[in-house]
């Protein structure tokens, strides 16, 4: 689904769901309020790389994914939670490889026709998200002290 | 039968998949006997890992065709 271009009336068992798994900027997409005259909320999600990991000071995490698994298993949550909560529409995007400290790792946008329900799919779809998809932080990337005249060099650590 | 690696495992074996020579379907326990043999490195990491397989988690009573893609998932942390 484009959610600028979010159908009017889309039938009652067909509701849009739209899943990107990209190695591209979440930051450089745009999204627009829904025109879908039954939506009464709008809700947005963006979970984003914090500069501290295991304690340690990072400038950025690296993401793999298994991608037709992570994607299968992203669209059946959407699916399964869209009919238990009675949402309308949602988008997910999750981004892959290195995503540096205060960008976007992943977003979601749920439209429903009352607030509670679009929380409730939130907190359930990142729940379930945090134990079923095959998505990995497989390297945080710290920050080195800085060595005058020192050549270039990218250190990175393996996650457990 | 192909078995997908992701993560630390690739580390560990140094490999981004291994191929299981088999002759027919096998039990989830089969299975674990073939890929240990093949690769003892991942003894440690069993209790740890789901099996999936064709991209659904696998479940106790499956049993494994030699065209099936099967993966070793890790614990996950996306988001």
């Amino acid at each position: 689904m484009n959610w600028r271009s979010f159908p009017q009336y889309p039938e009652a068992d067909m509701e849009p769901i739209d899943i990107q798994i990209t190695l591209d900027r979440i930051e450089d997409q745009t999204s627009a309020p829904s025109n879908d005259p039954r939506v009464g909320s709008q809700l947005e999600f963006r979970g984003l790389v914090r500069a501290e990991e295991n304690g340690q000071t990072i400038v950025a995490l690296e993401y793999e994914a298994y991608l037709p698994m992570a994607r299968r298993t992203l669209e059946t949550l959407a699916r399964d939670l869209l009919a238990r909560h009675r949402c309308l529409a949602v988008r997910v995007i999750h981004r892959l490889g290195v995503v540096p400290v205060g960008e976007t790792a992943i977003l979601i946008q749920v439209a429903s026709r009352h607030r509670q329900e679009g929380f409730q799919f939130l907190k359930e779809y990142m729940d379930q998200l945090k134990t079923e998809v095959p998505i990995w932080k497989v390297r945080a990337l710290p920050l080195l002290p800085a060595i005058p005249d020192a050549p270039a060099l990218a250190i990175s650590v393996l996650l457990p | 039968m192909r078995v997908l690696l992701f993560a630390h495992l690739k580390e560990l074996t140094g490999q981004e998949h291994l191929d299981i020579p088999s002759t027919g379907p096998l039990t989830v326990e089969g299975f674990w006997t073939r890929l240990l043999d093949l690769c003892p490195a991942l003894a440690s990491q069993r209790p740890h890992v789901r099996l999936a397989r064709n991209w659904q988690y696998a479940q106790p009573g499956d049993r494994f065709e030699p065209t099936d893609e099967l993966a070793l998932i890790p614990p996950v942390s996306g988001g």
